[in-house]
């Protein structure tokens, strides 16, 4: 079974490379990191993820200009994107089917059994 | 009648005058009767003389005519007759020149002339006789003038008698007047002592004894004894000022009076003024008040003040003084124009009664019999604040100036009212600035804990969220067969899941989160909170005792929010029972009847008095809260519980939470007994 892209655009370098430890542990993803927000649509372009995590406050542009930049593109405008944020609380995503914007969101700290099994409500 | 004080003088000292006149007129009368008596008897004297003299002039008038005849007489003998006779006829001339009083004389001297005359002719007739000597026609002439002459000596005498007898006469009758005048200078000055006397007993009587009187009377009353008056009984000027003095002396003391009620007055004005001033409530003014007020009807210190509070047209007794519990209880309210007060409400006019007629409507049986002034309290506005009532004794007589001393004190009463009532405006737009203030500041608190939230949140959950994504992996990939190694690994699991919800719970705490109220059935959301953790109470032994009203009135609430209130209580109760016990669990309607904070009637409370509302309480027997904490637990990170067990921040959430719903929530509670939370919903 081909492995599923995950492209994982984060500040945090520990963060994104635990994530990537973690999910490719699972030995079903392969992994993707950006760190830098203003590279995250090239590394898209590049990578061709078939979902990207993306946290939502980092330095120069943030998550929701990066998802807007996505969604542009008329390449990149299917692929799945989920938030990544320590802002907005699990309740809150709950009481709104886990989205908002449009886009499901994923809160900070998430555990690594956490994290699959959101993925794999987008993806299968 | 009334006789002129100077008619009396007057009349009395011409009485006096006419008296002195007469007097004097029988001095004169009686003086010039003496006067006369001295004369007629110097008269009755010379006529004596006179009558002597004639006699011997009679007897010597014959001589010549005797001595005629008797040879060798001298022939001048006519001649000598001639002399004597001229004698006597001029002694005849001077006794007839004298005037006689009693006829006898006059006739007597008549006769005896005309006998002189007849004797004269006789001696006439002999001296014509030529040689009458030894003629016998003369010697006869001569014995007839001899006779004749001896019979007019006679008569002569006898004149002489009569004229003696005369003067004897007069002699009494001027002995008489002598006695008479005596007697009328000693009746005169009898008469003049009488009348002095009089005058005196006169003037004393009505003049001096009465001004000594007045001034007695006028002395007594400077001393105090303002009962006496001044008794005169005369009918005239003096009496009149007696009268006078008395009408004055009554004019003085009502207005002695007047002055004394104006003090009394005034005194209540200054009281009532000096109480406007005290920072003391409004029925403490109003109680006071009548305690000044009261005393003034004397008999009965007796009455009540009336408010018109919240109900228009009701008035409402709000200070009473003397009044018996049956009356308290017949006018805890009375509506404009029942009774008297009513009466006066509703005219705003006062309203007097000097008996209990048919306005009197509140009357019981027994009632004492008593009059009343009901006084309207108005306002500047002309609106009727409430009124004063007072009792009076029956038959109080009303007049102008009370009535205006009353509306005088309602008016001033009407200021403090008004005042009060401004100051308790100020009281509450004070509070409710304040109360903003506190929610501005609390907001702006939450705003800053809620940046700081977010700031922690962010910068916390990241270094978690890595933690957490390396414990995942090592988890993984080191054996399990070292206990010790995945006991640490869920270690630090477990504790970035606990920093991770602290954080939360603050993010929770800081989000001014709005609610979605629906009309929901409060028990309903009881029974889910305690679905939600009934294996808890299971678990810690806790005994669920409900006794909760059906069909209770339906509440505007957030069921969300509300489960979250009653989760957190509940949970809260079972961590004060480790050692297990009941919980129990009321709800209820009722009317607010007493007024607290956030109830009254105050602007921007969240209950009025008599709202009906429904009532949840939920009782632990658990340890209870200490008295000194009591007052905290609402406080944002106030937590009695182990570092492990809570944030501090459940109980101000849930009052946070109460609160947008604008409801109460209250904590009694009793160390090592229990504590009871009692949370007040509005209902639809």
């Amino acid at each position: 079974m081909e492995k599923k892209k995950i492209l994982i655009v984060d500040d945090e370098e520990n963060f994104t490379r635990m994530v990537k430890l973690n999910l490719e542990e699972t030995g079903e993803y392969s992994v993707k990191v950006e760190n830098n927000s203003n590279n995250a649509f090239m590394a898209a372009k590049e990578f061709k993820p078939d979902l990207i995590l993306l946290d939502i406050m980092m330095p120069g542009k943030d998550g929701g200009d990066v998802a807007f930049e996505l969604k542009s593109d008329d390449t990149l405008k299917d692929i799945p994107v989920v938030f990544l944020t320590a802002i907005i609380k699990e309740d809150e995503i709950d009481s709104r089917d886990g989205s908002t914007g449009g886009y499901p969101f994923i809160a900070k700290p998430v555990s690594a059994e956490d994290l699959v099994k959101h993925i794999k409500k987008h993806i299968g | 009648m009334r006789i002129k004080i100077e008619t009396k003088i007057g009349g009395v000292l011409l009485i006096f005058f006419i008296e002195l006149i007469i007097f004097t007129y029988f001095v004169y009368v009686i003086n010039e009767r003496h006067d006369q008596d001295h004369l007629m008897l110097h008269k009755s004297a010379e006529k004596l003389q006179l009558v002597g003299s004639l006699q011997i002039s009679l007897a010597q008038v014959v001589m010549p005519a005797n001595d005629f005849l008797i040879p060798g007489g001298s022939p001048d003998e006519p001649e000598n007759f001639k002399i004597l006779s001229g004698k006597v006829e001029d002694l005849f001339k001077r006794i007839s020149d004298i005037k006689f009083y009693n006829i006898e004389g006059g006739e007597l001297i008549k006769h005896i002339e005309k006998k002189y005359l007849e004797l004269k002719n006789i001696a006439l007739q002999i001296f014509s006789i030529p040689d009458a000597i030894g003629n016998i026609e003369a010697g006869k002439l001569m014995e007839k003038m001899d006779a004749m002459a001896d019979n007019a000596i006679k008569d002569a005498e006898n004149f002489s008698q009569v004229v003696h007898n005369e003067n004897l006469q007069i002699e009494a009758k001027s002995d008489m007047t002598k006695t008479l005048f005596s007697l009328v200078i000693l009746i005169g000055i009898l008469v003049n002592i009488i009348f002095i006397l009089g005058l005196w007993f006169f003037f004393k009587r009505t003049i001096s004894s009465p001004i000594i009187h007045l001034r007695d009377t006028a002395l007594e009353i400077a001393h105090g004894d303002t009962e006496k008056r001044v008794d005169i009984k005369l009918k005239d000027e003096i009496g009149e000022l007696g009268t006078v003095f008395n009408y004055m002396v009554d004019a003085l003391r009502a207005s002695e009076e007047d002055v004394r009620q104006n003090y009394q007055i005034q005194e209540i004005f200054n009281k009532l003024l000096k109480i406007s001033l005290e920072n003391i409530s409004l029925e403490e003014v109003l109680k006071k008040a009548l305690a000044y007020l009261t005393p003034w009807s004397k008999v009965m210190p007796k009455g009540g003040i009336f408010l018109v509070e919240d109900k228009p047209g009701v008035l409402v007794l709000k200070a009473q003084q003397g009044l018996s519990a049956e009356i308290q209880a017949m006018c805890v309210s009375v509506p404009f124009g029942r009774c008297l007060c009513g009466k006066a409400a509703l005219s705003g006019e006062i309203v007097f009664s000097d008996h209990i007629d048919e306005r009197h409507e509140n009357q019981y049986k027994g009632i004492m019999p008593h009059g009343h002034y009901c006084v309207p309290i108005i306002s500047m506005d002309k609106e009727i604040l409430g009124t004063i009532n007072l009792y009076l004794d029956e038959g109080h007589q009303a007049n102008d100036k009370e009535k205006e001393f009353l509306y005088a004190v309602a008016n001033i009463l009407a200021g403090i009212i008004e005042r009060k009532k401004a100051e308790e405006n100020l009281k509450t737009a004070y509070y409710k600035l304040k109360e903003a203030q506190d929610q501005l500041i609390q907001a702006e608190k939450l705003n800053a804990v809620g940046q700081l939230a977010s700031g922690v949140a962010h910068e916390v959950r990241n270094p978690l969220a890595i933690i957490l994504q390396g414990v995942d992996y090592l988890d993984k990939k080191v054996s399990s067969s070292d206990k010790n190694i995945s006991e640490t690994l869920s270690l630090i699991k477990n504790n970035i899941i606990r920093a991770d919800s602290i954080i939360r719970t603050l993010v929770d705490f800081s989000r001014v989160a709005k609610i979605d109220v629906e009309p929901e059935d409060i028990n309903k959301v009881v029974e889910n909170s305690l679905v939600m953790i009934q294996y808890r109470f299971k678990l810690e032994n806790v005994e669920i005792i409900k006794d909760m009203k059906s069909d209770l009135p339906k509440v505007s609430v957030d069921k969300r929010k509300m489960e979250q209130v009653f989760v957190n209580i509940f949970l809260n109760a079972i961590q004060a029972m480790r050692e297990g016990g009941k919980l129990f669990i009321r709800s209820y309607s009722k009317e607010i009847d007493k007024p607290k904070e956030k109830v009254g009637r105050r602007n921007g409370d969240y209950f009025s008095l008599g709202e009906r509302v429904v009532v949840v309480e939920i009782e632990d027997t658990g340890i209870g809260i200490p008295k000194e904490h009591i007052e905290k637990v609402f406080d944002p990170f106030f937590t009695t519980k182990g570092p492990q067990q809570g944030t501090g921040l459940g109980l101000s959430v849930t009052r946070n939470i109460i609160h947008m719903h604008k409801g109460l929530i209250e904590i009694k509670s009793e160390e090592n007994k229990g504590t009871k939370v009692i949370i007040t919903l509005k209902i639809v």
